[in-house]
């Protein structure tokens, strides 16, 4: 039966229900329509005329040509490696138990919440030319200089691609795995195959649908890669979102620079496209599965050093860099463990790269994160309300024009907000307002995919009785609603803090020296040459990774299984 | 108090309300009984607001409310399966209503222990209501109902989540908490014994429509249609042939329509009646079901066991009492 959640009458009421709805409208028009519409005028007419130019720069200066192709082969390279690692892992996850098993998945999942300066930091730690390997093998074989020297390389890149991408390939060939009838794959070994043609004849067509979307997805991540390659790959490397950054800031080339926006719009546009037709069409050929694969403990030495070495490779990828970072933090440049370097972010001396102590951008991240968990959260749930209002028209388009933020790049929304916000009509260039809207812009998809479900799952009959009660329609939001999504609002709005926290792209357009946030200060650090500048950038990506896996503690406490959408 | 004229309600063109009417008097404790289906929960909804009639109108003292939000309706509403907000405790969710309206805090604490006393909850004030066993968690949503002293209550299948025994105890409890607390009610239900031992009168709900209403007592003795004697679980209808056949005299042979035997009006009997065969014989304890038949007539009655042993194939003699059969008409 068709029932409508509520029935709100009266004149006021719709009135007022009318103004709230504008907020977000006008948030979206504002904050995220007109930058990007701003950015394609200027790509096309930057003087007001029609002026193609840029785009012709593009297509016939080889380098620029060269960034596009690098872009293309760095993301397919990424891919490739990430699918050869993962899928052996998701198969000892689909198949086999041990202990700690549902521990290490939970632990998988923080690189999602990770920021790309952390994950750089955390890789140099490891692995740079002052790192925890190259200092051991300086101090124990007595090397007078590193011996492995992959900073400012492409391996480095690659390496931090699969870190962030492993997990989400790793989950979403399990999940499609555990459907998988277990009989298909015990009937071919009654067949006679094993080994490589188990793999080949069986185990890869069958999961073919998982594959095709884990590599697209993994590839679209890998395509706008921006923090990753800008602080690992070192100047010789450009992805077209480092070219964009590059060109707009530090040779004040707009004109390319929004061309080349505008021809990445127009790639994540396709991918975009191409990803939801794939999903559509597995989801129409997703046959009801019988007989779900069941784990089971490794049985004989091959299984379990199978298992072993998959394990392995997952802690050595996704915990070994983090530690390192830590571990570096706090023992480089000296004997034993000192926290100088943690002492002198509230320092602020003479030639550095900075114009503030690095502290007040820890204050200035923890107040933009605040307020972006705060807007994003109202914001958010007036957007829930809005989708959910099924005699308003909004849901059909509100929903993925909300989920538009999470595809368009940071960098290009930076871009935009430059152009667009930093002269008349509205002028906000000088205004701190800029990234707390930037970085709730982002917020808000998290916010939303967390709120809309458990708004959903709101049982009908308690908010009746609510209002048969006599609440009205704002007293029944106060007092059943909230209290009821509670542990999705704290989802939500943990998700929103983390990724302001993190947020990086839009920032480096967006932020001034005294409005400067950790991740950039970071980056500015790990660029610097000097011993100081690097123990201070390990030491506030320390606390940057703490603050994130205390984020994702949180989530992984308050989330409800099998209803949080992402 | 409350009039339903002509009430048309329907969803995704399947109507579910054709043309409901309805008035319901103060004080009154009126139950509308029915099959699912019938309308008799959507009937409910309409009157709370929580929809909007298609079309026809809802009074409350002669002024329409159809336009009235439900939340100043300053009605009650107890459903099926309670709907207890779960983030809050007993106090709390009896004290839900008051606190809406503004109440002051002193007389809030007055009146929820006023009522968590009438529904026999006095000392639950701080339990979770996660933690309350079934009958305890209507007697909680019935004291939220309460509190706030609806102009009307309206029970939506109030036992039906509950099991037979507690279902027994809990429906003259729910009568006199009613009465006790002077409210006028819509009690609604498909169980037949729940209706007839709750309400003052009782409206008989078929397709969207009133087929019967009266006192319990009314309804039960002259169901007057087909419908409403089948769905009180009377199944001797016979033909005016028939009848004759069995030798009862009718009134007005000639006139076509069904006729019942009131199961009050059957009954075995030592020596005089008509000498019928039993085919089936369900020992129910106290008493026995019986089917008898003569002459591919069947009948069903039921006789006090009393000691006594039916068996299939046995001949008794049936009295019927030709004051007890009635005509009934296809529908109202």
């Amino acid at each position: 039966m068709d029932r409508n959640r509520s029935t709100l009458n009266g004149k006021g009421h719709a009135l007022l229900k009318w103004a709230v709805y504008l907020v977000p409208l006008a948030f979206l028009l504002l904050f995220f329509l007109f930058p990007l519409a701003r950015l394609m005028v200027y790509s096309l007419a930057p003087e007001g005329i029609l002026d193609l130019s840029g785009f012709t720069k593009i297509l016939t200066t080889p380098y620029y040509l060269e960034v596009i192709g690098f872009t293309f082969v760095q993301a397919l390279i990424s891919t490739g490696l990430t699918l050869v690692l993962a899928l052996p892992c998701a198969y000892v996850f689909t198949r086999y138990r041990f202990p700690g098993k549902s521990l290490l998945l939970t632990l998988s999942t923080l690189p999602f919440v990770l920021p790309p300066v952390v994950v750089a930091a955390a890789f140099v730690a490891l692995l740079g030319e002052r790192g925890l390997i190259n200092d051991a093998l300086t101090r124990l074989i007595g090397l007078s200089e590193a011996p492995l020297r992959i900073e400012q390389t492409l391996t480095l890149v690659f390496i931090a691609h699969v870190f962030y991408n492993y997990p989400v390939a790793l989950r979403i060939i399990t999940a499609y795995w555990a459907t998988q009838n277990e009989h298909i794959e015990q009937s071919a070994r009654v067949l006679g195959a094993h080994g490589w043609r188990l793999w080949w004849r069986v185990h890869l067509p069958m999961l073919r649908p998982a594959l095709t979307a884990a590599a697209l997805l993994v590839f679209i991540f890998c395509f706008t890669s921006f923090g990753i390659v800008l602080i690992l790959g070192g100047q010789r490397y450009a992805t077209i979102e480092v070219e964009i950054y590059r060109q707009a800031t530090g040779v004040f080339n707009l004109q390319v620079a929004a061309a080349l926006s505008l021809v990445q719009i127009g790639f994540m546009l396709a991918l975009m496209f191409i990803y939801t037709r794939l999903q559509r069409r597995n989801a129409a050929s997703a046959e009801l599965k019988s007989a779900a694969a069941v784990s089971r403990n490794p049985r004989g030495w091959r299984e379990k050093i199978f298992v072993g070495i998959n394990l392995l490779i997952m802690i050595g990828l996704l915990f070994v860099p983090l530690i390192a970072l830590v571990i570096r933090a706090i023992t480089f440049g000296g004997n034993g463990i000192s926290f100088r370097y943690f002492a002198m972010l509230s320092t602020n001396p003479r030639g550095s790269v900075l114009f503030t102590p690095p502290i007040q951008a820890i204050g200035n991240s923890l107040i933009f994160a605040s307020l972006t968990a705060a807007l994003a959260l109202v914001l958010g749930l007036i957007a829930t309300w809005m989708i959910s209002d099924r005699r308003s028209r909004f849901a059909s388009w509100l929903d993925p024009l909300l989920m538009l933020p999470l595809a368009t790049s940071a960098v290009t929304l930076g871009f935009g907000y430059i152009l667009a916000l930093g002269q008349p009509p509205l002028n906000l260039r000088s205004s701190l307002m800029l990234i707390w809207f930037a970085h709730t812009l982002v917020a808000l998809p998290f916010v939303v995919r967390s709120a809309l479900p458990a708004y959903g799952a709101l049982p009908a009959n308690i908010r009746e009785s609510a209002s048969v009660l006599g609440a009205s329609p704002l007293q029944r939001f106060l007092k059943i609603d909230l209290p009821l999504m509670r542990r999705a609002i704290i989802v939500g709005i943990t998700f929103a803090f983390t990724v302001s926290i993190g947020e990086f792209g839009a920032s480096l357009f967006i932020a001034r020296p005294e409005s400067t946030t950790i991740p950039i200060v970071i980056y500015r650090l790990l660029g610097q040459p000097g011993a100081a500048n690097y123990g201070q950038a390990l030491a506030m990506s320390t606390i940057l990774l703490l603050v994130c896996a205390a984020a994702l503690v949180i989530i992984q406490r308050f989330r409800t299984p099998g209803m949080a959408e992402f | 108090m409350l009039a339903l004229n002509d009430l048309y309600k329907g969803y995704g063109g399947t109507p579910v309300l054709r043309g409901l009417k309805l008035a319901v008097e103060d004080g009154e404790i009126l139950c509308l009984l029915g099959p699912s289906g019938c309308g008799k929960s959507t009937a409910l909804r309409l009157i709370a607001g929580l929809e909007t009639p298609d079309t026809g109108t809802i009074t409350v003292d002669g002024q329409v409310i159809i336009n009235t939000p439900i939340h100043e309706r300053g009605f009650g509403l107890m459903f099926q399966d309670f709907a207890l907000f779960p983030h809050l405790n007993v106090f709390d969710n009896a004290a839900f209503g008051l606190r809406m309206h503004g109440i002051p805090k002193a007389e809030i604490q007055r009146r929820v222990s006023e009522v968590l006393e009438l529904v026999r909850l006095a000392g639950f004030e701080k339990r979770s209501v996660g933690e309350l066993s079934g009958g305890e968690k209507q007697r909680v949503a019935l004291a939220r109902s309460l509190a706030p002293e609806p102009r009307l209550l309206m029970l939506d299948e109030p036992l039906g989540s509950l099991d037979a025994s507690l279902r027994t105890q809990l429906i003259g409890e729910i009568r006199e908490i009613i009465k006790t607390a002077a409210l006028t009610a819509i009690y609604v239900t498909h169980d037949r014994g729940e209706a007839f031992s709750v309400s003052d009168r009782l409206g008989l709900m078929n397709n969207g429509k009133i087929e019967r209403i009266g006192t319990p007592n009314a309804v039960y003795d002259h169901p007057k249609t087909v419908f409403s004697a089948a769905f009180l679980g009377f199944n001797n209808l016979l033909s005016a042939q028939e009848l004759a056949a069995l030798g009862i005299v009718v009134e007005a042979p000639e006139e076509k329509g069904v006729r019942l035997i009131h199961p009050s009006g059957i009954q075995i009997s030592g020596d005089q009646g008509i000498a019928m065969q039993i085919t089936e014989a369900i020992f129910e304890g106290e008493r026995y079901r019986l089917q008898v038949s003569k002459a591919d007539i069947q009948l069903s009655l039921s006789a006090p066991a009393a000691g006594q042993r039916f068996e299939i194939g046995e001949t008794v003699q049936v009295e019927i009492d030709s004051r007890w059969v009635q005509a009934l008409s296809e529908s109202a």
